[in-house]
């Protein structure tokens, strides 16, 4: 049966971050345990990880910072805490594609983190990893991925790494394959973006140029959160600024 | 840089629902989470607001959706502002324009402020401020329109500028708009800026004035729109909506 549709079929998740702030140390309350609304930040998007209770971890606005930016800073507690700017998982390539996860983001230096930006299957209220990388092999911590990774172990060049994993296409752990070539730049912006088609084909943009497409990238029956987060490598804390984030679908009008 | 095709900013908020109860009774700097996120973009910031009788409320049968921001009475000054990061710069994010629909329950014992401040601290007091017909500026960087019942010279929306070439005027009654606002009656207040410091404002659609160099071309601004309490007692405005338009800064 053909349901009627009405206007309300594109779904554009996006948050420009001009304003909304989760303030420094609230009160040692993790995603799980918070009371009412604390860790939403508006647009369709909460922040969640690893250590949040943590009064190291914070999500600021950045004062001065043009079109509005946030930084997302993770505890300093120990490798793995994490934060995440992130949707619920929500989004099936099935059924919801063409899926896209786009954002503007910079770091202030390239040690001490990994960042990730795009679609993972999971993203719990204390995520950690969603991918890592050490030298030259990436180890896919969850199941279902596409996406951008940074990371400081990952010394056999220092790139974003166009990751993925849970299509018919193995995910593929040599780090040299994926390697975008693009070298994140200290205090620039790049802007990382991610489509995924209804059959799990993904391409990988950086700055608008397309580099990569990779057939079977994901799962079409997998379902997704769109996400951008830092995640701590060790006993230091990580940021990432980020300046925009969005996250685009179609509405699965099933009834 | 190849730009994608989030360069337009455009922040809208209808106040539909979102509100932050009254008797919040914590600071903005002091908050914890998101307390004072008001959504689409906005918070809520001005002195005094973990009082009991500040905070910012939706307008149940207000149609469109409405909010009613309320500053403290425990002194002149205390105020209630939505508003976004200073995060807009004109020679880079312009043209950038603030927008609001408000109304004054009554012309007594407030000021409003509607349009851009280089400032918008945690605890913001007063952006502009008036007495008889002289206005004191009290932020640096400002653009916008300003009611202060302490203007008595002249009952009306004043245009407000400081910080650009053209040296902030501080006689209000050179800075008369015409238009008095009524009480319970909505006006639609509309600045715009300009890459070079030019401003323009509107009143109800109105093209009311054009200044060169209103404002510093490269001071960070934010969007706002707030009420300061004027003595001990209580000051409010009601927003029908705000609007803050920019567009992205690209550079790397």
């Amino acid at each position: 049966m053909t349901m009627v549709q009405s206007g309300y079929g594109k779904i554009r998740a996006f948050n420009d971050f001009t304003a909304e702030e989760v303030n420094t140390a609230p009160t040692t309350v993790d995603h799980a345990s918070a009371t009412g609304a604390l860790w939403n930040i508006g647009g369709g998007f909460t922040i969640k990880g690893y250590n949040l209770s943590d009064d190291k971890t914070l999500i600021e606005s950045v004062e001065d910072g043009l079109n509005g930016q946030v930084t997302l800073t993770t505890s300093d507690a120990a490798d793995g805490d994490a934060i995440y700017c992130t949707t619920e998982t929500c989004f099936k390539p099935s059924v919801n594609a063409p899926m896209v996860l786009e954002t503007r983001l910079e770091m202030a230096a390239l040690t001490a983190r990994q960042v990730f930006a795009g679609f993972s299957g999971t993203i719990a209220d204390a995520q950690s990893d969603i991918c890592s990388g050490s030298t030259g092999t990436l180890t896919l911590a969850e199941s279902n991925i596409c996406g951008f990774l940074y990371d400081v172990g990952l010394t056999e060049a220092v790139n974003w790494y166009m990751v993925y994993n849970g299509g018919t296409t193995t995910g593929n752990t040599d780090a040299s394959d994926v390697a975008s070539g693009v070298t994140p730049v200290v205090g620039q912006m790049d802007v990382l973006r991610v489509v995924i088609d209804n059959n799990g084909t993904a391409r990988w943009y950086i700055n608008g140029a397309l580099l990569q497409t990779v057939e079977g990238a994901v799962a079409p029956t997998a379902v997704f959160g769109g996400c951008v987060g830092a995640i701590a490598t060790s006993a230091a804390s990580a940021t990432v600024t980020v300046d925009y984030i969005a996250v685009e679908a179609n509405r699965d009008w099933t009834i | 840089m190849a730009q994608s095709g989030y360069g337009e900013i455009r922040l809208f908020n209808d106040f539909t629902g979102e509100e932050v109860q009254v008797a919040a009774n914590m600071e903005h700097a002091s908050a914890t989470g998101g307390l004072w996120n008001i959504g689409k973009g906005f918070t809520i910031k001005g002195q005094n607001l973990d009082q009991t009788d500040a905070g910012a409320a939706a307008v149940e049968d207000g149609l469109n959706g409405q909010v009613i921001l309320t500053s403290s009475a425990t002194a002149g000054g205390d105020a209630c502002f939505v508003t976004t990061e200073t995060c807009f710069k004109p020679s880079v994010n312009a043209p950038m324009a603030v927008e609001a629909r408000v109304e004054l329950a009554a012309l007594t014992a407030r000021r409003v402020f509607v349009g851009f401040s280089g400032t918008v601290a945690d605890a913001q007091s007063t952006i502009v401020s008036g007495s008889t017909a002289t206005l004191t500026l009290t932020e640096s960087n400002c653009v916008g329109f300003l009611f202060d019942s302490g203007l008595t010279t002249d009952v009306e929306w004043h245009y407000v500028h400081n910080g650009g070439t053209t040296t902030g005027v501080t006689d209000s009654t050179a800075l008369n708009s015409g238009v008095a606002p009524v009480a319970t009656y909505m006006d639609v207040l509309r600045v715009e800026v300009d890459n070079n410091g030019t401003a323009r404002w509107f009143i109800n659609g109105v093209l009311k004035k054009t200044l060169a160099g209103a404002v510093s071309a490269t001071a960070v601004f934010a969007g706002c729109a707030g009420v300061v309490s004027t003595t001990t007692t209580v000051g409010s405005v009601t927003l029908d909506y705000i609007a803050v338009e920019a567009n992205r800064d690209w550079t790397i």
